[in-house]
């Protein structure tokens, strides 16, 4: 894993770097600029001040007063880092370590950013000056070169080295802090998948409670996990049954092929042979038939099928087509639906659960009693109810039954092929309902529990329901 | 007269069980086992029936289909899939199927559906007001019908029942084939529920005439006929 080419490390580092660069030099970039502002304020300030003491000094003693004055200033001890320059009308260099007067300026003006040389230097260099015509046509100007404004250059940009090389230093740092944490995080649900691709199908994420969104993430790999398992292990018992059943049926139908070829039985018994044949022929595809309906069914069905409709006039069509035969067997089927009930379904699959529902119904029912067919707006949401007045399924086989080719022992002389409630199960729950059988006392209720809202989200603790079985 | 029909099927067991069982019932057949050649050979419109596989090898049956269509071949076209699904079965009757039957399937079933078929195709469009059987009548206009002149009460579904068995008199009905007409459902209940509701029609119908209309023929399902 650590030998990944692109290691999670590596990656967050190099989307780190530039947002700690950029948080680091733009505080002291801003700094500087602040600093700069106020320490050629303080320096304007200084060369005005000088500029007029200047000023009084030539209107009481004139330039020589000023001459003297300048060179006292460059040689002594005070104002050390200004320069100065003294023109006669004539505009000659009368005093001062400037060569010349600012090409661009007049010969007065204030504080000025401007290019100068010195008269010991020959290059030029940055400086703010100001100066001032006098009496008599000389004029005289002060300068600050920006080296001796005092702007603490060197130290700010050490300081921003420092910063920029600590908060690299944390970026590395935090880069590989969360790639760890990630990797702790990541390890279980990596040991479990590769346990699984080892052929362990129980195997569960372990679920941490925190942080949250890891704790989700497991919880709805292990309920994935769950259902897999669920239909690896439904699958495998359907297969199981459907081998077991077309077997026996195959087993039956070759004998009485066998005996009906090889008996000295006339036409008649012969005709009788084929036609037992004939039915098991079609037993076997009324079985398949279902199998793959309900196949059909858990896989689900395009939205476009699924439309807004009303349970109350589903009820009363298969109703409609299921009162005669109830009759027949001597029972009242009763079907109950007073106001419309929307729900968004399938009609056809959910006419062929409710027609499921009241075939077994009409199976067990002893005669002259009724099944009560009805669909309401329960607490939870749309339901459709069928009760009647049979034996019922003792409570402990009732999660059983809806299992595929589960029959009870009571049913097993009855046709059928135990795929009914299986049918009905896998409809309700393509709708985001679920099937719910419960005690009539006596008899048996089966209820398609639809939710107001189904699907997309189901409950927490659905979702954390394969990490506590661990 | 024969009627002309071309089964395509490129399982040769499905197809010559197939072809053996519409001989028996006096067609003629010819059979395709690609999608190129059904086409081909259907293109010249001169067959009364096409029993078309969706899955074939060249060009898969819808593509057939609807080529036939565009070509305007009305030709009724039976669709026989392994794809049973409700999504199938609209797409299938959408490209221009005039039916379609799942496998695996009984032949009976199949039969008593081209039956239908071909006879539709004879009847013609002509807009009928009243059906008749023998001394059954029945008035689509106003709902009524009646026997020997006498006034038989009908539910609204024993009358689709009815009607549905008049439009086809004479030709075998399945069960299946009035489940999908009458209520519109596809699937496959598990007890006898049609057999009950015919029940009550003959009831209705038959009781206390001499002559029966109503024949259960079994194994299969029932037809209306004057006779037997």
């Amino acid at each position: 894993m650590a030998s990944r080419p692109q290691s999670a490390t590596l990656q967050i580092a190099r989307a780190l770097v530039p947002l700690a660069v950029i948080a680091t030099l733009v505080p002291f970039g801003v700094l500087f600029f602040e600093l700069s502002r106020v320490y050629e304020e303080k320096a304007a300030r200084e060369v005005a001040e000088e500029l007029s003491t200047l000023r009084s000094v030539y209107s009481q003693e004139g330039p020589a007063g000023v001459d003297m004055l300048i060179r006292h200033r460059l040689r002594g001890p005070t104002r050390k880092h200004l320069l100065y320059l003294l023109e006669d009308g004539a505009r000659y260099r009368v005093a001062g370590n400037i060569t010349a007067w600012p090409s661009k300026t007049g010969s007065t003006f204030q504080w000025t950013v401007t290019e100068l040389s010195r008269s010991t230097f020959s290059e030029p260099e940055v400086m703010g000056a100001a100066g001032s015509e006098l009496p008599g046509r000389y004029r005289v100007l002060v300068a600050m070169p920006r080296s001796e404004w005092g702007v603490p250059t060197q130290i700010i940009f050490q300081a921003a080295g420092l910063g920029l090389a600590i908060a690299l230093a944390l970026t590395v740092v935090t880069g590989y802090a969360v790639s760890r944490f990630l990797q702790r995080h990541m390890s279980s649900i990596v040991e479990t998948a590769e346990d699984i691709l080892g052929g362990d199908l129980s195997r569960r994420v372990k679920v941490t409670y925190l942080p949250v969104e890891f704790s989700v993430v497991s919880a709805s790999l292990n309920a994935m996990l769950s259902r897999i398992e669920d239909s690896m292990t439904t699958m495998r018992a359907v297969t199981d049954s459907i081998a077991h059943d077309f077997r026996s049926s195959l087993t039956r139908l070759g004998a009485r092929l066998e005996m009906a070829s090889g008996g000295r039985g006339g036409e008649q018994e012969l005709r009788t042979a084929m036609r037992d044949a004939a039915s098991e022929v079609d037993s076997m595809l009324h079985v398949l038939n279902s199998l793959l309906e309900i196949a059909r069914a858990e896989a689900g069905v395009s939205g476009d099928q699924m439309v807004d409709m009303d349970l109350a006039t589903l009820i009363s069509d298969v109703g409609d087509l299921y009162v005669p035969v109830a009759e027949e067997s001597g029972l009242r089927l009763n079907v109950h639906a007073a106001e419309p009930i929307q729900v968004r379904a399938h009609p056809e699959l959910l006419a062929q659960a409710i027609a499921n529902l009241i075939d077994n119904a009409i199976k067990y029912s002893p005669r002259g009693t009724a099944i009560e067919l009805r669909a309401s707006l329960g607490p939870l949401g749309p339901l459709i109810e069928v009760s009647d007045r049979g034996p019922g399924i003792p409570a402990e086989a009732r999660e059983r039954v809806i299992h595929r080719f589960v029959r009870l022992d009571a049913a097993r002389k009855s046709p059928g092929s135990g795929l009914g409630l299986s049918l009905v199960a896998a409809v309700a729950k393509l709708h985001g309902a679920f099937l719910k059988l419960h005690d009539n006392l006596p008899g048996l209720t089966a209820v398609i529990q639809f939710v107001s809202k189904p699907r997309r989200k189901p409950p927490l603790s659905f979702l954390f329901r394969g990490a506590r079985e661990r | 007269m024969s009627r002309k029909l071309l089964v395509v099927e490129d399982d040769s067991i499905t197809s010559s069980y197939l072809v053996q069982s519409l001989r028996e019932q006096g067609y003629t057949v010819d059979i395709a086992e690609d999608g190129r050649e059904a086409l081909y050979l259907a293109s010249d419109g001169a067959y009364d029936l096409v029993v078309l596989d969706r899955m074939l090898p060249g060009l898969d049956g819808l593509s057939v289909l609807k080529a036939l269509r565009a070509a305007r071949i009305e030709t009724p076209v039976l669709l026989l899939s392994a794809l049973s699904t409700l999504d199938e079965r609209v797409k299938g009757l959408k490209a221009g199927g005039d039916d379609y039957m799942v496998k695996p399937f009984a032949v009976s079933e199949l039969l008593a559906r081209i039956e239908v078929l071909l006879r539709r195709r004879s009847a013609g469009p002509e807009a009928e007001t009243k059906l008749r059987c023998a001394d059954l009548e029945m008035d689509l206009i106003a709902r009524k019908v009646s026997r020997a002149g006498k006034i038989i009460e009908l539910q609204p579904r024993e009358f689709a029942l009815l009607e549905y068995l008049m439009r086809h008199q004479g030709q075998l009905v399945t069960r299946t084939m009035l489940l999908e007409a009458v209520w519109d459902y596809h699937f496959d209940p598990q007890t006898n529920v049609i057999d009950v509701h015919i029940s009550r029609l003959r009831q209705r119908v038959d009781k206390g005439f001499e002559q029966s209309l109503i024949h259960t023929i079994r194994g299969a399902g029932y037809r209306l006929a004057a006779e037997g």
